[in-house]
């Protein structure tokens, strides 16, 4: 019951980690931003907060689901998933607090993007139980 | 060139398919999520403004992205072979129909409110959310943990 509780948490932060980033995305993608900064450092913190969470539930759901830390896709995730976490604190402490400019619209947008693949490439895995990056 | 592996409970379908399908399954599956989330931030802070942008949201995210939910769980349904008498696909799919059920109920009441300022509106649309969330949490739930049922 326990791991079952742990892997339903774990996809629902799965599904909040990949909503929060696409309304990121989408609202730096929009002319007028809905958020103010306050609110902007906000969201991305609780983001960090999601990533880290999504890596200790995802470590606690390794054995009980007979995988093991050197399973190929496993690795992949934690890899990708660590670069997640330093693109949003990238994000949170660079070029969240410069000015907004055309150029650095255009960076953000494509740094959210990039964040999207990345984790579009964990559920990937997830999904297939196969990864490109090790073998 | 290796066949590629199957499930155990495929039987000549490659497994391809299933898992795109279930990719796209989950990515629809957020983005439903988050416009609810957000429909609900703007609920809370932007009314009675933000009801056309709740409308709005309701009409080319949510509708659209609960239709493909529909199509690719019964589409993975039908690839697994389990058949609809599962506990978890009953739950699942019970849960679906609550939280969608309440979402546009949540709607009319939202409506009937722009024109009605009686109290019984703005509760019916708290009642209608917490439907929701039990809805999708209940679903989530049961597929989360499909194997256990």
């Amino acid at each position: 019951m326990l791991i079952s509780l742990i892997k339903f948490i774990h996809i629902l932060l799965v599904l909040g980690l990949i909503g929060g980033i696409g309304y990121c995305f989408m609202t730096t993608s929009s002319r007028q931003s809905s958020l103010t900064f306050t609110q902007f450092s906000f969201l991305h913190r609780l983001l960090l907060w999601l990533s880290l969470l999504l890596g200790i539930t995802g470590t606690l759901l390794v054995y009980p689901r007979h995988f093991t830390f050197h399973t190929p896709w496993i690795k992949a995730a934690y890899v990708l998933l660590f670069a997640v976490t330093l693109g949003i604190l990238f994000l949170k402490r660079r070029i969240s607090h410069l000015p907004p400019t055309p150029t650095l619209a255009l960076a953000r947008q494509g740094s959210y993007f990039f964040i999207i693949l990345l984790l579009f490439l964990i559920v990937h895995d997830a999904v297939t139980k196969t990864t490109f990056l090790f073998y | 060139m290796p066949s590629p592996k199957r499930h155990f409970y495929f039987t000549n379908l490659p497994m391809e398919l299933y898992n795109h399908i279930k990719i796209f399954h989950i990515f629809s599956a957020t983005f439903l999520l988050s416009s609810m989330v957000y429909s609900y931030y703007l609920w809370q802070t932007a009314a009675p403004t933000g009801i056309g942008r709740i409308q709005t949201q309701t009409l080319f995210i949510i509708l659209p992205c609960a239709l493909i939910q529909l199509m690719t769980g019964f589409s993975m349904i039908s690839l697994e072979k389990t058949g609809i008498a599962a506990l978890w696909i009953k739950g699942s799919v019970g849960g679906f129909l609550l939280a969608m059920g309440c979402w546009f109920a949540f709607i009319y009441c939202l409506l009937a409110h722009v024109h009605s300022a009686r109290r019984t509106y703005y509760n019916l649309q708290v009642i209608s959310l917490t439907g929701c969330l039990i809805g999708i949490i209940s679903m989530l739930f049961f597929m989360a943990n499909k194997t256990q049922f």
